[in-house]
């Protein structure tokens, strides 16, 4: 299976002089691929995060996001690249404040001609691929596009945000700690339509989180400390 | 995208959004309004007089005597006798001598004793002659021609007898003449200079009304003069005439040239002119301080928005323009705000300024300065911005996609 992210000896320090945050040896998710990478909070996930959508650059090391080499690229070409193939989750404050939610969503299609092309390969408006996204995950459309996302439940706004990863279908959905502030009911349920979303459009998720008994749901589990050998070398 | 994002995040933000576009509105319509009445007051200080070659007056100070014989401020120490006048009149390089006589007014108004060569050869702006709306010249002995602004204070206009009194206040605690009533026989045209606010009367009238009871049967001998105001056949010659005056034996005169007096006047009152202008720049300066902060302040609050509109393929450079936008809009709309208040400003307080100081050349009139005025100030502004835009920018390199709160 193609591999949609590829990290091979991949080292990064914040300075020269500081120690070694993070050293991946090896680390791939394939296309379609639910990978799951649980850890202590502030261990360094963020930061590999950070470096497998290409706004962070490893000192040393290979990085690749579908095929394209990130450590060579320009860094506008990265950002292009990053708009157009990857969609992202955060923990909270994942919205635009000033935008109603169903802005939100289709606020990617505006950075990217490639995620429009796809929507468009659907048959759809971006705002009507919007919709049927806000729908599939159990929003009402018609309600969130007058309402502001502030007046929004944490749960609501996580959907709206994973509604705004998934358009324009992206192979790659990096999710930093979505669930962290659900409780039990709702992190299932958020999981649940997600994954339906992914498997639907055969889209890799990239999961980072400190709550390890949710990799049972993914077809990989990875604990931080066997993925990162910084502290090894 | 980059204008939506922008207008965006500034109406989230409305009430800091207000604040900074009223402080900076507050500032422009300062600065503007300064530099409109400061242009004003130069072309109306400019214009007062022209067509004038020389002034003649008693010995003294050069500006006193432009001050007392143009602007009608102050008073003259001393006065020149009206045989001198005549010797000037004759002079063969003279075209025209015109008499001012002083020291009388209507509610604070000057009123000048002088000849119907005033209206004829008395020039102001650029040449412009001085125009009858109503009536006519002075030809009998109580007839008053009266400027624009006093004409305003009339109850009846034409026809109206007015009552002259010693001495210049608004409320006259000297002597008044009311046993020898003016009759208003013409009214001038506007002419934005000191000439609004005067009152003209012929030179007999000014030793009528001086004369004791007793000595009213006796002939009306010409009185002491303030000033005389000469206008020459030949440019050249004024040189001549000026160090011929100033060397007059008979009796201590001093000449001065106008032009080149006012220039000299101008030059100390624009110590204030400048001073005016240096503190609106303080204040405007101030305001754009005012926008700096409060982006400033904001962004630490818009770590999570950089942060999201990085991940969604916004680029540093994009993050940079959003703050420069968010700027150029905020110092646009305090423009058109401050613009609009100082015109408006400037109209209420217009008949203030015309009446009192003779201010409105040109104070309505959008000069091409004007247009690069505005355009350093949104240019200062976007300066301003760039401080909040730059850190905004090496944050979101540095933060990338980490939200950092609190």
């Amino acid at each position: 299976m193609a591999a949609v992210l590829s990290l091979q000896d991949v080292r990064f320090a914040w300075s020269a002089h500081a120690p070694p945050l993070l050293h991946v040896k090896a680390f791939s998710v394939a296309r379609g691929e639910r990978v799951f990478l649980h850890g202590a909070s502030g261990s360094g996930k963020t930061t590999l995060l950070n470096l497998s959508s290409g706004v962070l650059l490893p000192q040393q090391g290979r990085l690749q996001l579908l095929g394209h080499e990130l450590t060579t690229m320009p860094s506008a070409a990265r950002d292009r690249l990053r708009g157009a193939e990857v969609g992202y989750i955060f923990q909270m404050f994942n919205l635009l404040p000033a935008f109603n939610a169903l802005e939100n969503v289709c606020a990617p299609c505006r950075f990217s001609a490639a995620k429009r092309q796809r929507v468009a390969a659907q048959g759809l408006s971006v705002e009507d691929a919007a919709r049927h996204l806000l729908l599939a995950l159990q929003l009402d459309p018609q309600q969130l596009a007058t309402q502001r996302v502030s007046r929004l439940s944490v749960g609501q706004q996580q959907r709206v945000a994973a509604a705004r990863a998934l358009l324009g279908a992206p192979p790659l959905i990096i999710a930093d700690e979505p669930t962290s502030a659900l409780d039990h009911d709702v992190r299932e349920q958020f999981l649940d339509l997600l994954f339906a979303q992914c498997q639907k459009f055969n889209i890799a998720l990239l999961l980072v989180s400190h709550a390890r008994e949710l990799g049972r749901r993914f077809d990989r589990s990875l604990a931080w400390r066997d993925l990162n050998r910084a502290g090894d070398t | 995208m980059l204008l939506r994002v922008a207008a965006k995040n500034l109406l989230y933000r409305r009430l800091t959004t207000a604040l900074m576009v009223v402080a900076i509105a507050a500032g422009v319509s300062l600065l503007f309004a300064i530099e409109r009445v400061r242009s004003g007051a130069r072309e109306s200080f400019a214009s007062t007089v022209a067509g004038i070659d020389l002034i003649v007056g008693a010995r003294g100070s050069p500006i006193n005597l432009l001050l007392y014989s143009v602007f009608h401020l102050g008073d003259a120490v001393n006065h020149i006798s009206a045989a001198t006048w005549q010797e000037l009149r004759q002079h063969s390089a003279v075209k025209a001598a015109i008499p001012l006589a002083m020291g009388d007014s209507w509610r604070g108004h000057r009123v000048i004793g002088t000849t119907a060569d005033y209206f004829t050869h008395y020039r102001y702006g650029d040449q412009r002659q001085l125009v009858f709306s109503a009536g006519r010249a002075f030809t009998g002995l109580f007839d008053v021609v009266v400027g624009h602004a006093v004409a305003q204070r009339l109850s009846q206009g034409l026809g109206e007898r007015l009552v002259l009194a010693h001495g210049v206040s608004e409320v006259s605690f000297n002597v008044s003449h009311d046993d020898m009533p003016f009759t208003v026989v013409g009214i001038l045209a506007r002419t934005h200079t000191p000439t609004d606010r005067s009152l003209f009367v012929s030179l007999p009238a000014i030793t009528a009304l001086h004369r004791d009871a007793d000595a009213r049967t006796a002939p009306l001998e010409l009185p002491t003069l303030t000033a005389v105001l000469l206008k020459l056949q030949e440019k050249f010659t004024v040189l001549a005439l000026q160090r011929e005056i100033n060397t007059h034996r008979p009796e201590a005169l001093t000449a001065i040239m106008p032009s080149v007096s006012l220039r000299q006047l101008w030059q100390t009152l624009g110590v204030a002119e400048r001073v005016f202008l240096l503190l609106s720049f303080l204040v405007f300066g101030i305001s754009l301080l005012g926008m700096t902060v409060a982006l400033l302040i904001g962004l630490d609050a818009r770590r999570q928005e950089m942060a999201v509109l990085r991940a969604i393929g916004a680029s540093p450079r994009f993050i940079f323009a959003v703050l420069i936008v968010e700027a150029l809009l905020i110092s646009l709309a305090g423009i058109v705000a401050g613009v609009a208040l100082s015109y408006m400003g400037l109209y209420a307080f217009e008949p203030l300024l015309a009446t009192k100081l003779g201010l409105t050349t040109g104070m309505f009139t959008p000069a091409a300065t004007d247009v690069w005025f505005l355009l350093a100030i949104i240019g200062c502004a976007l300066l301003a911005g760039c401080v909040p835009a730059w850190l905004a920018y090496r944050g979101s390199l540095a933060d990338g996609l980490t939200v950092r709160m609190g």
